[in-house]
């Protein structure tokens, strides 16, 4: 491999890196600005996505770029003579240029999103920017593999369309699983769920097929000789190669819908106090003590209307198993002690389910009554409430509330059930009710 | 004649209009999210992006020549050239005015006229840049312009003439000023 200062170096005279570097890292840290900017806690995770965001659309200046160098070779004819040195190593001695502009720009997205997000990530939160980093590497060699092959200037602009059209077009498209194969991230972790590794592992898997197609097509022991057998030989193996690798990518994400699937988020979780004790996020340690006010408060309240008491209540994803007695609640910072409270008393609604088995106009029960019952038995003022849920809602609520224990305990245990329920049966019963 | 036609592969000519009467087809009312460097969420139409088919594919063709003995012709070998670009811009404008009426695809038109501004733009660089500049002002035009010149879903500046819609009476003026100075440009300054 060429050794970086020396003749290599003299690449760089030559090269567009000088002028175009600064537009491409400026390019990379505007539109890694335009995510990640939901506000605290400020994590890892989303400085690593909003960088991946950010060079994403990179890729279509870098495949120009490396067309332009390998088309320059190929203008030299360096190909179709016998190099002394070995075809990959002119290759990237060519491409030497394109490689340190790239890396300038990754490290210098990825320094400005820690900077404006407020946290490094750390090992496990850059996949979602090992992923944008490796389509990148991609897009770039198969610029190269244009600018070995066609004329430059046909070579550039396709390489350009072709990588920003890759990029562009599929999140387009009604169908969704296309969209994540393109490597650019679509979704922000939050502190609670992270992308599915499955997801981000598709992508990278089409980009080894496409690096590995790209380089065995340039592979000497591949090279014509003369006969058009030999020639066509080059193509159908980088076609093979590359498909080799896409229909397992296909295959990963083709259940994959609109939405990024995510996973539950493995970090640590800081919990403290006890009956009950209250767990979050450890990047936001600093919601405990009003949460732990607020269950203080509501607990009593919500046990009395017919909850049974928690042993736990922490915000975690939604597809955590937790342990039974645990009260789910989801919160934001800041948090101000009316909000805690909400969290708390919002813990006994069930979230509602996907039932990709019911119809799409399939009426559900609504959950504002359940919400409200909840949030006046957690000490929240009726006129509050009646604002949040609306009026009907209260007032079914303040009929629930005049009821006798047991006969509340039912309708809670119905309501929740239907709430909870994918059985049209249980959801017909309870939009008559 | 003969010559001129082989030497100029003008049969790719009816394959290139071919596919981007395809492209148009196939892509008319999708439209795609841009990464927009004014806009905060900018979506343009992806038929804008067939007419590189053709502005890239007319100065390759024009590009395959025999220099010297061009130089030395008696034929008018610029005419030629010339009318192979005007012969090609009509059938482009005609294929838009056919998707446009049969298929409602009022697109098609749009597209015809960028077709007419980045060929016009392309010769102009090609004249004094060589094939390279032409292709790169071409694609350079059009993504600076999708890039830069939407403020909104489909809503672009008044200066982002490849953006504008069918009826927009000062974008087809660029295109025929363009085309008017790219045809000049085939074969200007030739002894």
């Amino acid at each position: 491999v060429t050794v970086f200062p020396g003749a290599a170096l003299r690449t760089f005279r030559h090269s567009p890196a000088v002028w175009l570097a600064l537009p491409v890292v400026l390019m990379g840290v505007f539109y890694s600005g335009d995510v990640g900017t939901s506000g605290p806690p400020a994590l890892g995770g989303v400085a690593a996505y909003s960088a991946g965001f950010g060079i994403s659309p990179l890729g279509g200046a870098l495949a120009a770029f490396a067309a332009w160098e390998t088309g320059r070779l190929r203008a030299g004819q360096v190909w179709r003579q016998t190099p002394a040195r070995g075809r990959y190593r002119v290759a990237w001695s060519g491409l030497l240029p394109v490689t340190v502009t790239a890396l300038a720009a990754d490290v210098a997205v990825l320094a400005a999103a820690c900077v404006r997000v407020g946290a490094v990530p750390g090992p496990g939160d850059l996949p979602d920017f090992g992923m944008a980093v490796a389509t990148q590497v991609a897009l770039m060699l198969v610029g190269a593999g244009l600018g070995s092959v066609l004329h430059r200037g046909l070579a550039v602009p396709l390489a350009l369309a072709g990588a920003m059209l890759w990029l562009m077009v599929p999140p387009s498209l009604a169908t969704p699983w296309p969209r994540y194969l393109t490597g650019m991230p679509l979704d922000s972790p939050t502190p609670t769920d992270v992308p599915a590794p499955h997801v981000l592992l598709a992508p990278v898997l089409l980009a080894a097929g496409i690096t590995a197609g790209v380089l065995l097509a340039a592979s000497p022991v591949l090279q014509p000789r003369g006969s058009r057998g030999r020639r066509l030989l080059r193509p159908l193996v980088a076609v093979a190669v590359t498909a080799a690798a896409a229909f397992p990518a296909y295959a990963l994400v083709r259940n994959a819908g609109y939405d990024t699937p995510m996973v539950p988020r493995a970090g640590d979780q800081t919990c403290a106090g006890e009956a009950p004790v209250i767990c979050v996020p450890s990047e936001m340690r600093g919601t405990i003590p009003v949460l732990r006010d607020a269950a203080k408060r509501a607990v009593p309240g919500l046990v009395s209307v017919g909850l049974d008491r928690p042993r736990r209540i922490a915000y975690v994803s939604r597809q955590a198993r937790t342990e039974p007695g645990t009260w789910r609640v989801y919160v934001q910072e800041p948090l101000s002690g009316q909000q805690a409270l909400a969290a708390v008393a919002e813990a006994g609604v069930p979230a509602e389910p996907r039932c990709p088995a019911l119809p799409d106009d399939m009426a559900r029960p609504s959950p504002r009554p359940l919400r409200a019952l909840l949030l006046l038995a957690a000490g929240v003022d009726r006129a509050t409430v009646r604002s949040w849920e609306g009026p009907a809602a209260l007032a079914t609520a303040e009929k629930e509330e005049a009821k006798s224990l047991p006969a509340r305990r039912r309708w809670l245990r119905s309501t929740r059930a239907a709430l909870a329920s994918c059985d049209r049966a249980t959801l017909e019963r309870a939009e008559h009710a | 004649v003969t010559p001129w036609l082989l030497v100029r592969r003008t049969w790719a000519v009816p394959l290139v209009l071919a596919a981007y009467a395809l492209v148009l087809w196939a892509v008319h009312g999708r439209a795609a999210a841009v990464p927009s460097i004014v806009g905060d969420s900018a979506t343009v139409d992806l038929a804008n992006f067939a007419p590189l088919l053709v502005s890239l594919s007319i100065p390759a063709l024009l590009d395959l020549g025999l220099p010297t003995a061009e130089v030395t012709a008696v034929r008018p070998i610029a005419w030629a050239d010339r009318g192979l670009v005007l012969a090609t811009a009509a059938t482009v404008l005609l294929l838009g005015s056919l998707l446009a009426h049969a298929d409602h695809l009022g697109i098609a038109l749009a597209a015809g006229r960028n077709v007419l501004t980045l060929l016009g733009v392309a010769l102009l660089a090609r004249r004094w840049y060589g094939f390279a500049a032409a292709t790169g002002a071409a694609a350079g035009c059009l993504f600076v312009t999708v890039f830069t010149g939407l403020h909104g879903p489909q809503r672009p500046y008044f200066w982002a003439v490849l953006l504008q819609p069918a009826g927009s009476w000062p974008s087809w003026a660029v295109a025929v000023t363009a085309l008017a100075a790219g045809v000049w440009a085939v074969g200007a300054g030739r002894p």
